[in-house]
């Protein structure tokens, strides 16, 4: 073995990753060589050097901090309904069905409304039926398990003329706690147009307090903007402050307070 | 409320033998509080990492404190490795993005970035004279030597966290390691 190959080894021959020949070989060259076994010396030293550094210990102050931002993060943990295990539903042949039970009874009214002239007050009835079931069923969809539904769901919402407090709950309930952006997005979309609704700036307010996801910040910030309410103001300046805000969020939140001063 | 609680301190211990990757998906399903345990585990050896590599411990703890808030924000996109490959490719991302911005602000680059000088007198003549060595090491070199001697990361774990092959990896440990042998005793008198 020459004393080249030997020190290419050297530290392969310290770690006893050589086979047993050749470890036997570097063993046998090093008894012999003067030059290597210097060199097989001066390794060791630093390799012992390396053990000789202590470890540091950092402060308590990183272990406080980690709770906060534990603490922080585990308030803006949303709830993910996507994951709960309802059967799917066929929310097809579930439409189906009432289009036509519908039919049927529309039928009938437009029959008895030619006979007389009491039927109006059943043809009133017949609509507030109608659109009763229809906001009963997007309801129920709102927590189907598949994004595409739920999105379809919200989407029904246009469909209601004049929603009720339940279906503009089930929506903010949707625009909080959707495990999906594009769900929470069709929410931000829905509500925007009950823009008079104090509920539904107060749920924007509160959404853009939590929400993470950058477009929808955008979108939750032109609508309140656009409503002129001005307690967006904390929430957007805090967006500001934050780090972890992207710089077209930071651009819109800028315009907006411009507006709301 | 009570029982709630009792059963949540018992999950808690029940993890605290459970090996990372259990724990860490365990986090990624929602149960945050199981993260201290991995804080714990892994806070100071993520830190000793980046002391090595810039040895500034407000920059070092402050980097600590946000590689297990990114593990935790970014909990959902844990795949189920090895853990401590995961958390550390997080450390070294987040840190040379820091060095990145440092540059930048300051035009100081990790090749000029000196280790341990304030506690310097109370250090072995051994000890001060490897930092002199690491010293003159680029910083990749000095990376891949921290990571493999004072880490105690083998040479797979490193070719995973650094995208490249275990013999690849072996090869330049070894050659940085024979350019230290020689500055190292070079520089006998500092």
């Amino acid at each position: 073995m020459k004393c080249n190959t030997v020190e290419n080894k050297m530290i392969l021959f310290l770690e006893g990753e050589l086979d047993p020949k050749q470890h036997a070989e570097m063993e046998a060259h090093i008894a012999s060589c003067s030059n290597c076994q210097q060199m097989l010396e001066e390794t060791k030293a630093l390799l012992d050097a390396f053990g000789k550094v202590e470890d540091e210990v950092p402060s308590p102050r990183v272990k406080q901090g980690f709770m906060e931002l534990l603490e922080e993060e585990k308030s803006l943990q949303q709830f993910t309904i996507g994951k709960n295990n309802s059967k799917e539903f066929a929310w097809k042949t579930a439409f189906q069905i009432a289009a036509s039970i519908l039919l049927l009874i529309g039928g009938y009214a437009i029959g008895s409304f030619q006979k007389g002239s009491e039927s109006n007050v059943e043809i009133a009835q017949l609509r507030e039926e109608t659109s009763q079931l229809k906001q009963d069923m997007m309801l129920a969809m709102l927590d189907n398990r598949s994004v595409s539904k739920r999105i379809q769901a919200v989407n029904y919402s246009e469909d209601i003329a004049m929603p009720d407090a339940k279906v503009l709950e089930a929506l903010i309930d949707r625009l909080h706690f959707d495990g999906n952006v594009n769900v929470r997005l069709a929410a931000v979309e829905a509500l925007s147009r009950y823009s008079e609704n104090e509920k539904v700036k107060d749920a924007f307010i509160k959404s853009l307090t939590n929400e993470t996801n950058p477009n929808i910040q955008i979108a939750v910030i032109q609508f309140l903007v656009e409503v002129q309410d001005k307690r967006a103001r904390a929430p957007m300046q805090k967006l500001l402050e934050h780090s972890e805000t992207p710089k077209f969020v930071k651009d819109q939140v800028n315009e907006g307070l411009v507006i709301l001063m | 409320m009570n029982r709630g609680l009792h059963t949540e301190t018992l999950t808690q211990r029940g993890l605290k033998h459970q090996s990372d990757e259990m724990i860490m998906q365990s986090v990624a399903n929602g149960n945050l509080d199981a993260m201290t345990i991995l804080f714990d585990r892994y806070h100071e050896w993520i830190y000793n990492f980046l002391y090595k590599m810039k040895p500034d411990a407000a920059f070092c703890e402050d980097l600590t404190q946000n590689v297990f808030y990114k593990a935790l924000r970014y909990r959902t996109s844990y795949s189920g490795g090895k853990f401590a490959s995961w958390i550390f490719s997080i450390a070294r991302n987040l840190f040379h993005d820091e060095v990145k911005k440092e540059k930048y602000r300051t035009n100081v680059s990790l090749d000029n970035l000196r280790v341990v000088e304030d506690k310097e007198e109370d250090l072995s003549d051994e000890v001060k004279r490897l930092h002199v060595v690491l010293n003159k090491l680029k910083a990749e070199e000095k990376e891949i030597i921290v990571m493999s001697r004072f880490q105690g990361m083998k040479y797979q774990q490193i070719a995973e966290v650094i995208g490249s092959s275990e013999v690849a990896v072996k090869t330049k440990v070894h050659r940085v390691l024979k350019k230290m042998k020689t500055l190292y005793f070079e520089n006998r008198i500092v």
